[in-house]
């Protein structure tokens, strides 16, 4: 089993990817066949998984995210600002975790896929966990 | 090294509490005032007005900028009889549009709770800065940001600790609101108060030199009558705190000015050999090419001519004295502590003077002894 951190700065309600530093890990560990666990300690932040080949979808996906939650000064949670009310859902949203399949030393992920750290603040100095563990 | 110790006094051991005091208090009124207003009402907010009386009201001018700054509102510093019996009621504004911090450490000052109920009566948010809940002024005010200052034993210092807390109280509070307009990143808001602390620590460390300086500067000026101080931005505040030490401590003349208006007025007043002049000059404040301009023309002028400065290149007239305060992160948060000088000079004035504060409420200052006129004036809301 291989844990490691990635440490990255953040644009405000950036989408940035992990797909190349997630694989890194994958290759450095040995780990040919198993399971590898992708985490974000952070509550104004999120992992997902969504298409590689067009930027415009991360601008959809921002938006959208948005959208859905937009920054309100009625947020019961008032002690930090609305955005960070409104980050707290979206995280809640994208989920902070993801579990990918490893097999033959690769990501088992579609052509079109890739991993994504989701920034719902920002700038910040952010991490995420990374594990591999090989199939018994 | 020169030995202080015949020359110590409570004003003196006050300034060398107020860096512990500083970080102590920005972590207390952090956690105690940070949800005094919520975040509806911070979005309603179209501009500020601060008022109070005495040191309180200087507290309110050493952070206009500061709080402009930060809340992105226009702030207005209103002495508190103007707001309680001056002020027309279309000035208030819409309801709920104009928050009103009102400053007394002892909440007890009548007309500071007689403008508070005035503004509340015409739709203001109000809020008290104030130690005391039972207090005349927090019972009229919707909502207080709670002072705990902590008690002294070395005596008054004429409000060296208190002035700091107020100014601590509003800086905070400006820091906040900016922060849940998001005009800012919280990660912002934390070095804002982390530079806060920051100066207080590099204050601490400068002040053992600035003492010295200051005791010297006193024996040379102890045959002083007239105390003149010039301050523009927030330093307007620092000011005026100078020339009501000067006249609380000592109860020579003073006067105060920002470097634009002495250039009008105070650069009239005669008995140039009995007066002491004070610029607060900060190398990046805004007024700086104004400043030097002032300091040049009251270089050619008689009398003494002393120049509180963040820079060792700040240029000066061959006989000003140069007195050397550190830098800080931003200038609107220099007016926090760039006084203190001022407040040692003022404490071994004293001494050498053999005044006693306040002239120790005696003879002549009989009736004006003690806190009653404050506090049990006639109340009255217009």
């Amino acid at each position: 089993m291989t844990l490691q951190e990635l440490t990255f700065e953040t644009k405000k309600n950036d989408v940035l990817s992990l797909t190349d530093q997630i694989q890194r890990v994958v290759t450095e560990s040995g780990v040919t066949e198993g399971i590898c666990v992708v985490h974000s300690p952070h509550t104004t932040a999120g992992i997902t998984i969504t298409s590689k080949w067009d930027e415009t979808d991360f601008a959809d996906i921002k938006s959208e995210m948005r959208r859905l939650v937009p920054t309100r000064v009625d947020f019961h949670h008032q002690f930090d600002t609305p955005e960070d009310a409104a980050g707290h859902i979206k995280s809640v949203l994208a989920g902070c975790n993801m579990t990918l399949i490893v097999r033959e030393g690769r990501l088992l992920l579609g052509s079109s896929q890739g991993v994504f750290f989701l920034e719902f603040d920002g700038p910040r100095s952010r991490r995420c966990q990374v594990m591999v563990m090989a199939a018994q | 090294m020169m030995d202080m110790s015949p020359f110590h006094n409570p004003m003196r051991e006050n300034v060398y509490d107020v860096p512990n005091l500083v970080r102590s208090q920005c972590a207390q009124i952090e956690r105690d005032g940070r949800m005094a207003l919520t975040v509806p009402e911070i979005y309603r907010l179209r501009r500020i007005i601060v008022t109070g009386c005495g040191d309180s009201y200087a507290a309110g001018l050493s952070m206009k900028p500061a709080m402009e700054t930060l809340t992105g509102l226009p702030v207005e510093v209103l002495p508190a009889m103007h707001l309680s019996r001056y002020a027309c009621p279309d000035a208030f504004g819409p309801p709920e549009s104009t928050l009103v911090m009102a400053v007394s450490n002892s909440g007890a000052v009548t007309r500071v709770a007689e403008a508070v109920q005035r503004a509340s009566r015409y739709g203001c948010l109000t809020l008290a800065v104030t130690a005391r809940p039972e207090s005349a002024l927090a019972q009229a005010a919707r909502r207080r940001i709670p002072l705990d200052i902590p008690p002294f034993a070395a005596g008054s210092g004429n409000g060296v600790r208190s002035y700091r807390v107020s100014m601590l109280a509003l800086l905070l509070t400006a820091i906040r609101i900016g922060e849940v307009k998001c005009r800012y990143m919280m990660t912002d808001s934390e070095a804002y108060r982390t530079a806060v602390c920051r100066y207080a620590s590099d204050f601490e460390e400068a002040l053992p030199a600035l003492d010295r300086q200051m005791l010297r500067l006193a024996q040379a000026s102890v045959d002083k009558e007239l105390f003149d101080f010039l301050g523009s931005g927030g330093s307007l505040g620092s000011a005026w705190f100078s020339h009501a030490k000067i006249i609380e401590v000592t109860g020579d003349y003073a006067s105060y000015n920002d470097t634009e208006s002495w250039m009008h007025l105070n650069c009239f007043l005669r008995e140039l050999p009995k007066k002491l002049t004070m610029v607060y000059a900060g190398a990046n404040s805004p007024d700086r090419s104004r400043a030097e301009e002032t300091i040049g023309a009251i270089g050619q002028m008689r009398g003494t001519l002393c120049v509180v400065t963040d820079s060792e290149a700040f240029p000066l007239p061959e006989k000003a004295e140069r007195i050397l305060i550190p830098p800080c992160a931003y200038d609107w948060l220099s007016p926090l502590l760039n006084d203190l000088p001022l407040s040692l000079l003022a404490g071994y004035l004293c001494e050498l003077k053999g005044e006693s504060y306040g002239r120790g409420g005696r003879e002549d200052w009989r009736p004006i002894a003690g806190t009653d006129l404050l506090t049990k004036s006639k109340f009255a809301v217009i």
